[in-house]
């Protein structure tokens, strides 16, 4: 248990991690089928190393792994490497997988460097503040997977709009429409529940200290957050905005939900350290 | 017995020459059956296209069976054999395999891994099959071909490519919309690529087609052929607006579509994508329309690119398809190479059975008092040092029959248990139907003919058909 727990330990979940990468990279580059297979076999073993580590974290404190930044960006991770095999395994989308692993792999590198100390949670309270976190998280999730979505949907279109029939985007990505709605769909489960997250998160607060917390840079940010998805989301459906413009748009909201998650609930504000 | 094929493509006779050679559905069956009346032919399928007729046989005699394929083909033709064998192909042995596996996935074809052929060569199979034509080995070799050209066209990038420039609008199409079937296509002109292009999009299944032409008439007969709407060319801004498709090909010196009707345009549809194709020189749609957010444009340039681009990929696939190909005749060869081991065992299990009982025969005799249970005591035992016996010799006849050189290791099993063998094994290696026929009169008479070995690609193919320009004389048949 305490192997599982050492820096060894952790250095070659990364090592699989970085090389599972490698070969989606590979694949990503030149459409290397065999590099794809055994990049997802890779990314197996990392989820199943990153499954013991997170099973032995929540047996050693008996709180699941949500309670400090460095434990909930492994989480988040294990969320990507899960939704990524499960999408691999429905439908393969060429370049996805490389590009929510490359996310996932930055999140449990970032994971090495934060040293987050468990919040304090006060008796009685701890299913609320459950609920709040789990829900951002897969708030969280269905942002990036938007993201990805609207990232692939400039590659298309970049390969369509300056007609290299050779590339990779052009042959191997599915159709723009598809990816638009995609990456639409996934930011209008993303947004009520990032909103939902919010209101437990206030709750929660309320419940423990008396107060509403709103002067604080982590709600104003998500306030912030839950207004660029609602725009995005507003303006996509009713046309005024779609496209390109749409993807650029949605990078700039996901661009907005690393910042919240990895500077904001970081070093700016007091509730997320 | 060989595998043997005799036939006539696009590469090797010219249009004229191969339509001599149809075979329509109506003659499929009498011309089948004429092959069959031969002692020579056990086996037969013929596939005729427009681009091909090929004559698929498994003989017994080479030389005969070619001889009876000819006279096939001057009947067909109403041509002397003189007059044709000089385009004719023949192939014999494993040539037969991959020239069957390199046809159905389009290898062979005159479009580089069209698809058409892979039913054409089903439905031949299956008429050949039905009318009791084949038998266990063309059954397996075109059981295995067909569903290898499936394997093709699934796995491989192969067929999935346009390589023409009407289709090559549409597969364009198709990397902007994820469907078709709710889609407007609005067709400007009313000329013959558009048509083209417009032939393919309705077989998509696109939702709505209006046509608008400068003359009235013409566009309503072109909307009338697919189901669509006609307008004057006065009714553009109104059909612009339902589209999300647009194939223009006026003679029109200015643009038709300006980039600012466009941008207003764009407006007011809600920035839908938009995707037009011009076709027409001097070009229709001003290409600034390129710029707008959501327009992708392209002109009669960028689909010859477009087709030149798949062009390519599908050269670089079709050298993984033909590796696939010969890992497809190495395996076809194994099957092969056990189905010939199948009655040498059961011969060497039978003349052991004979042994056997032959020695429980003598001991009845020499001990008339055992009874029932000692015979069978003595049955049991003798029965497993026969099986044990066996057991090595036939697990290690099985893998050698397969490896390099399983011909002749079988001929030497054959000869060291003294099995008589049945006529693949008495006649030795050149018997085996994936062996090229030792004797090949034919040859002699001039006639073309590659032989396994001799069989190095398409390009030498055509080399050596152009090599040999002199007329060869075909014996009498």
């Amino acid at each position: 248990m305490s192997f599982i727990l050492s820096p060894v330990f952790y250095g070659a979940m990364l090592l699989c991690y970085l090389i599972g990468l490698g070969l989606f990279y590979v694949d990503f580059l030149k459409d290397n089928r065999i590099a794809n297979r055994f990049g997802v076999a890779m990314l197996c073993v990392v989820w199943l190393m990153e499954t013991g580590f997170l099973g032995v974290m929540i047996k050693m404190d008996h709180l699941l792994p949500f309670f400090s930044s460095a434990q909930g960006t492994i989480f988040f991770s294990w969320l990507l490497i899960t939704v990524s095999i499960v999408v691999n395994y429905l439908s393969r989308i060429d370049y996805f997988s490389f590009l929510m692993n490359l996310l996932g792999f930055l999140f449990v590198a970032f994971a090495t460097f934060a040293h987050g100390q468990p919040v304090n949670i006060p008796f009685g309270q701890g299913d609320l503040l459950l609920l709040h976190i789990s829900v951002a998280f897969l708030s969280y999730i269905m942002f990036t997977l938007s993201f990805i979505f609207s990232v692939l949907y400039l590659l298309a279109d970049s390969a369509l709009r300056f007609k290299r029939f050779q590339s990779g985007p052009f042959r191997r990505l599915p159709p723009l429409q598809r990816l638009d709605l995609y990456a639409y769909r996934s930011a209008v489960v993303g947004l009520p529940l990032l909103l939902i997250a919010m209101i437990l998160g206030s709750v929660w607060y309320a419940l423990v200290y008396g107060y509403v917390l709103i002067l604080d840079p982590k709600p104003l940010f998500a306030i912030v957050l839950a207004i660029m998805y609602g725009i995005y989301l507003y303006m996509h459906s009713t046309g005024r905005l779609g496209g390109r413009k749409a993807s650029w748009w949605n990078l700039a909201c996901f661009l907005a939900i690393v910042l919240n998650f990895l500077v904001v609930g970081q070093f700016a504000s007091q509730l997320h350290r | 017995m060989h595998m043997l094929l005799v036939g006539i493509n696009y590469k090797s006779a010219p249009v004229e020459l191969r339509e001599c050679f149809s075979i329509s559905e109506t003659q499929l069956a009498a011309a089948l059956m004429r092959l069959r009346e031969s002692p020579a032919v056990t086996e037969a399928v013929i596939v005729s296209t427009c681009n091909r007729t090929e004559v698929y046989a498994v003989v017994t005699d080479a030389a005969v069976a070619r001889k009876v394929v000819y006279g096939l083909l001057e009947q067909v033709s109403n041509l002397t054999a003189d007059s044709f064998h000089a385009h004719l192909y023949t192939e014999t042995g494993q040539t037969v395999v991959r020239h069957l596996h390199r046809v159905v996935c389009g290898l062979d074809s005159m479009v580089i891994g069209e698809t058409q052929i892979l039913g054409q060569v089903r439905k031949a199979f299956l008429f050949a099959e039905a009318a009791c034509a084949t038998g266990s080995l063309l059954n397996q070799l075109f059981r295995r071909a067909i569903s290898f050209g499936k394997r093709v066209q699934t796995e491989t990038g192969l067929g999935q490519s346009a390589v023409s420039v009407s289709y090559a609008a549409v597969s364009l199409a198709k990397k902007v919309f994820d469907k078709l079937n709710d889609k407007t296509v609005v067709v400007i002109g009313a000329g013959k690529m558009s048509e083209l292009t417009l032939t393919h999009l309705a077989a998509q299944g696109v939702g709505q087609i209006l046509v608008v032409n400068r003359t009235y008439e013409r566009a309503r007969q072109l909307a009338a052929s697919y189901g669509g709407h006609a307008f004057a060319a006065s009714a553009l801004p109104f059909a612009l607006k339902e589209a999300d498709i647009v194939i223009s090909s006026t003679g029109s010196q200015d643009y038709v579509i300006s980039a600012d009707m466009a941008a207003e345009l764009m407006k007011r549809r809600k920035r839908k994508p938009l995707f037009c194709i011009d076709i027409a020189v001097p070009r229709d749609i001003d290409p600034n329309l390129a710029k707008l957010n959501n327009v992708y444009l392209y002109d009669i340039d960028d689909l010859q690119d477009v087709v030149a681009a798949n062009v390519s990929q599908r050269k670089q696939e079709s050298v993984r398809v033909a590796a696939m190909i010969e890992q497809e005749v190495s395996s076809f060869a194994n099957w092969l190479a056990e189905q010939e081991i199948v009655p040498l065992i059961a011969e060497l299990r039978a003349k052991a059975l004979l042994v056997q009982q032959g020695v429980m025969q003598s001991l009845a005799q020499k001990l008339p008092e055992l009874d029932d249970r000692q015979r069978k005591i003595l049955q049991k035992h003798t029965m497993s040092i026969v099986n044990q016996l066996l057991r090595d010799p036939i697990a290690s006849i099985k893998e050698m029959a397969v490896e390099p050189g399983g011909d002749e290791t079988l001929a030497a099993f054959a000869r060291i248990f003294a099995l008589s063998g049945e006529p693949p094994l008495n006649a030795g290696a050149a018997q085996h139907p994936l062996a090229a026929p030792a004797n090949t009169p034919f040859t002699d008479g001039g006639i073309r003919e590659r032989s396994a070995a001799r069989d190095e690609g398409e390009g030498k193919r055509q080399g050596w058909n152009a090599a040999s320009g002199n007329a060869a004389v075909l014996p009498a048949l």
